[in-house]
């Protein structure tokens, strides 16, 4: 036997496997139990919530049509079941608007502290929960409390917050949600413009002004940017044009910030537009090509674009054809020959 | 042999028992806090606001065909109605010999147009591009046949206008709010570059204009084993390497995923026959290497449903030609086994895959050659002999038995008691002849790597049952 391996006696050998082989086996009869029970306790859950369902959709709709008083609505409600009446009013208040939903959130008023109190839970998710409920169901939107939650250490709990404010009417709600952008450095682009975006016009001056402050960092900047777009919020073709001559601007703001001025801009914003026509970055020159195409003001910028039509990427080239009603050229072949035999495309 | 030949076997016993046991416990137990988890999130969010929400990432949903002729119509139809608001199906037919595009084209009013490439990918010739006249969200490519789906991918890739697309197989019926579940991490983590979807059987299920209507065990008892291995396989296995961030395959069958970092690495490898499995550790190798923060995520929620073999025959090639794509990967990324600049994925996931997934069935296959030898020698203690035996068995089932448990617990998926039933005999059943076929399959898998096969073999399809 080499030195340094321990004996292993068949005894001993056959008594860990003989353990191991009854503790497996009682796994198994264990975990098959649970399997069985919770597809039964599934089962079994399914039918409450069917019951339950029947039996407050009647008073939600005799709630919403004004024939029961939104006080009376949650009496009588145990204490186990507030989770599960806050998660059926949450899936109406999703679709309703307006007065029905102010009646909906009265009616849930009783329920809101138990939602409070979860926002200190340890879960996040419970907490996004409950910030989702707090945000669709309050009278008034708790700005502060979303504010709070907007800095939570769960980004999902922070994104539902977000989302909340989104969809409330309250004027604060904007800024709210624009103090606190940079939480949302992490978060895909396109998924904070949208919620920026949701705000709707009256949210336009505050997100230029978030825009162009010095201290916002480029995600946030770029989402922005991109619910000005979004929204045509023309307002912001100045300072978004004064943004391009700051100097170390990183280049998905300034491709971002063309775009915009494509959809927003005049005359003044074409001349900030023309230098990037020439820029040795092909994606900044793709994006002021069709921003110039779309703002042109003189005949020097037609000239301009039919001189893109022969730059060396096809993508420019594309993008000023497009813009001058011409024929698109079409890029190189895949670089693999064809098969004999093959007509290529 | 001699004594001390006989220690080191016992030890080596061990040391595979206690893998395995580890392995199994430890997957099982991260699975079960996954899910966990999932469970409160999906209480806790609806997919009708994030539906809502005014800006989704636009998706081309690839879908590469090729002599698909009878589930063609059934599965575009179902990628049409799929929830998004922002997408488009790209079908690329590669080369099929059957009436693939004449059913399409009948199905779909397909008209000629131009569609150029957006990027510069290496692909077989693309013979014509179709539009639907009756649904504009569907573009057609007919390309020549490219030797596999990673050429018909790329085609479709190199076609692909949005910054996220889809990778399916020609058969696959996206549950209808798939799309918008495996979306989510993309929209919650800038960072996410590809995203997982749990591919589900849908052989013996009632499918309805392309929409899995009633969720049944299959008939054939071929499948129903299937069905059990993908429940093993997705609701514990990816779910556990998943929640430790060392997840190394991103099923093609249901792949979401950043259009410019797969087009910065050049698209598919058609070099290789698992090349969903190889993109993603080329992602994982790409991204280290380069320093860029990356992550690859699963969304277990998010359901494709896909048809599986019936027959022993295309079984086995597709386990032969699956073991075959992962001997290839594995050695082609030796270089991240325990390397530590590659993170979790090069010290936990890729060892896994070495140790348990490819040398599994060796090991498994060396012990029953083995123990019948050491049996016919007279040279082995028989009751330890088959107690062990009976341990393996037991760990096996217990790991499927845990997979059902979690499914139960985290979806409920199939909801009637007799299926569940079924899936726990099933995970005892199938000890008994199934597993040891799969073995057989994925040795000649190792052998065909060695004799470097490159045929994908020929898959039947017989069509989803409608109701």
């Amino acid at each position: 036997m080499p030195p340094g391996v321990p004996d292993v006696s068949e005894h001993a050998l056959a008594e860990l496997a003989t353990a191991l082989a009854w503790a497996s086996l009682a796994f198994v009869a264990l975990v098959a139990l649970v399997a069985v029970g919770l597809n039964r306790w599934a089962w079994w859950a399914e039918r409450r919530r069917a019951a339950r369902e029947a039996r407050w959709t009647p008073r939600l709709l005799a709630l919403l049509d004004g024939e029961l008083a939104p006080e009376a609505f949650a009496s009588g409600l145990r204490r186990r079941q507030r989770a599960d009446m806050l998660r059926f009013l949450v899936t109406y208040a999703i679709r309703l608007r307006a007065a029905d939903r102010q009646r909906l959130a009265k009616a849930a008023t009783p329920l809101l502290p138990y939602a409070r109190e979860r926002l200190a839970s340890w879960s996040p998710e419970r907490r996004a929960f409950a910030v989702r409920a707090l945000g669709l169901l309050s009278v008034r939107t708790p700005l502060v409390t979303l504010g709070a939650a907007l800095r939570d250490p769960s980004r999902r709990v922070a994104l539902t917050a977000a989302r909340a404010l989104a969809q409330s009417r309250s004027p604060r709600a904007p800024h709210v949600m624009l103090s606190a952008l940079s939480r949302f450095g992490g978060a895909h682009t396109a998924n904070v413009a949208s919620l920026l975006a949701s705000f709707g016009l009256r949210a336009g001056a505050p997100i230029t002004a978030a825009l162009v402050h010095p201290r916002t960092d480029a995600r946030a900047r770029v989402a922005a940017v991109e619910a000005l777009r979004q929204l045509s919020y023309v307002p912001a073709a100045g300072p978004a044009r004064a943004l391009l001559d700051r100097p170390g601007l990183d280049l998905e703001t300034t491709a971002a910030v063309l775009r915009l001025l494509a959809g927003v801009g005049g005359a003044r914003e074409a001349a900030a537009v023309r230098p990037f026509v020439d820029s040795p970055d092909d994606v900044l020159r793709i994006h002021a090509v069709g921003a110039l195409g779309r703002l042109q003001c003189g005949p020097e910028d037609a000239v301009r674009l039919r001189r893109a039509l022969r730059d060396p990427n096809v993508w420019v080239a594309r993008q000023a054809a497009e813009t001058l009603g011409q024929p698109v050229p079409r890029p190189a072949p895949p670089r693999r020959q064809p098969a004999p035999g093959e007509v290529p495309s | 042999m001699t004594p001390s030949l006989f220690h080191l076997v016992d030890w080596a016993v061990l040391g595979f028992v206690a893998l395995v046991v580890g392995h199994y416990l430890v997957g099982s137990g991260l699975a079960l806090a996954a899910l966990l988890q999932l469970r409160g999130r999906l209480s806790s969010s609806s997919i009708e606001e994030l539906a809502s929400a005014a800006t989704l990432p636009p998706i081309t949903l690839l879908v590469p065909m090729y002599n698909e002729g009878v589930v063609a119509v059934e599965a575009v139809h179902a990628l049409l109605g799929v929830e998004y608001p922002t997408k488009e199906v790209l079908v690329i037919d590669d080369g099929s010999t059957d009436d693939t595009v004449a059913r399409l084209h009948e199905a779909f009013d397909l008209e000629e147009v131009v569609r150029p490439p957006m990027a510069d990918i290496p692909h077989a010739p693309v013979r014509t591009a179709y539009h639907s006249r009756t649904r504009p969200e569907l573009w057609v490519l007919s390309k020549a046949n490219g030797g596999g789906k990673a050429d018909a991918v790329n085609a479709g890739l190199a076609h692909a206008r949005t910054p996220l697309f889809c990778m399916l197989d020609g058969d696959s019926l996206l549950a209808r709010d798939a799309l918008l579940r495996a979306v989510r991490p993309f929209l919650d983590d800038a960072e996410t570059v590809a995203v997982g979807g749990t591919v589900g059987i849908v052989n013996g299920s009632r499918v309805r204009h392309g929409r899995v209507e009633e969720l049944r065990m299959p008939t054939s008892w071929l499948a129903r084993f299937q069905v059990l291995e993908y429940v093993r396989a997705f609701s514990a296995a990816r779910t556990a390497w998943d929640h430790v961030g060392a997840l190394l395959i991103v099923s093609g069958a249901f792949g979401l995923f950043r259009r410019d970092a797969v087009v910065a690495l050049g698209g598919l490898d058609d070099d290789t026959v698992g090349e969903d499995m190889e993109l993603i550790l080329r992602l994982h190798r790409t991204l280290r290497e380069a320093g860029t923060p990356y992550r690859i995520g699963y969304a277990p929620d998010a359901v494709s449903w896909t048809e599986c073999p019936e027959s022993l025959a295309v079984l086995g090639r597709q386990r032969d030609r699956w073991h075959r794509g992962l001997a290839q990967i594995l050695w082609r990324h030796r270089r991240m086994l325990f390397n530590p600049r590659y993170g979790k994925a090069g010290l936990l996931g890729f060892p896994a895959y070495v140790f348990v997934e490819f040398l599994g069935p060796v090991v498994e296959a060396l012990g029953y050659v083995g123990l019948a030898v050491l049996l016919a020698l007279g040279m082995v203690d028989v009751p330890l002999a088959l107690l062990l035996l009976a341990l393996a068995v037991a760990l096996g089932v217990a790991q499927s038995v845990a997979a059902v448990a979690l499914e139960q617990l985290a979806f409920r998926r199939y909801t009637r008691l007799r299926d569940v039933l079924l899936l726990l005999f099933l995970s005892v059943a199938e000890n008994v002849g199934y597993r040891q076929l799969t073995v057989w399959w994925r040795l000649k898998g190792i052998v065909s790597y060695f004799r470097k096969t490159t045929s994908w073999g020929v898959m039947t399809r017989t069509g989803f049952q409608t109701s």
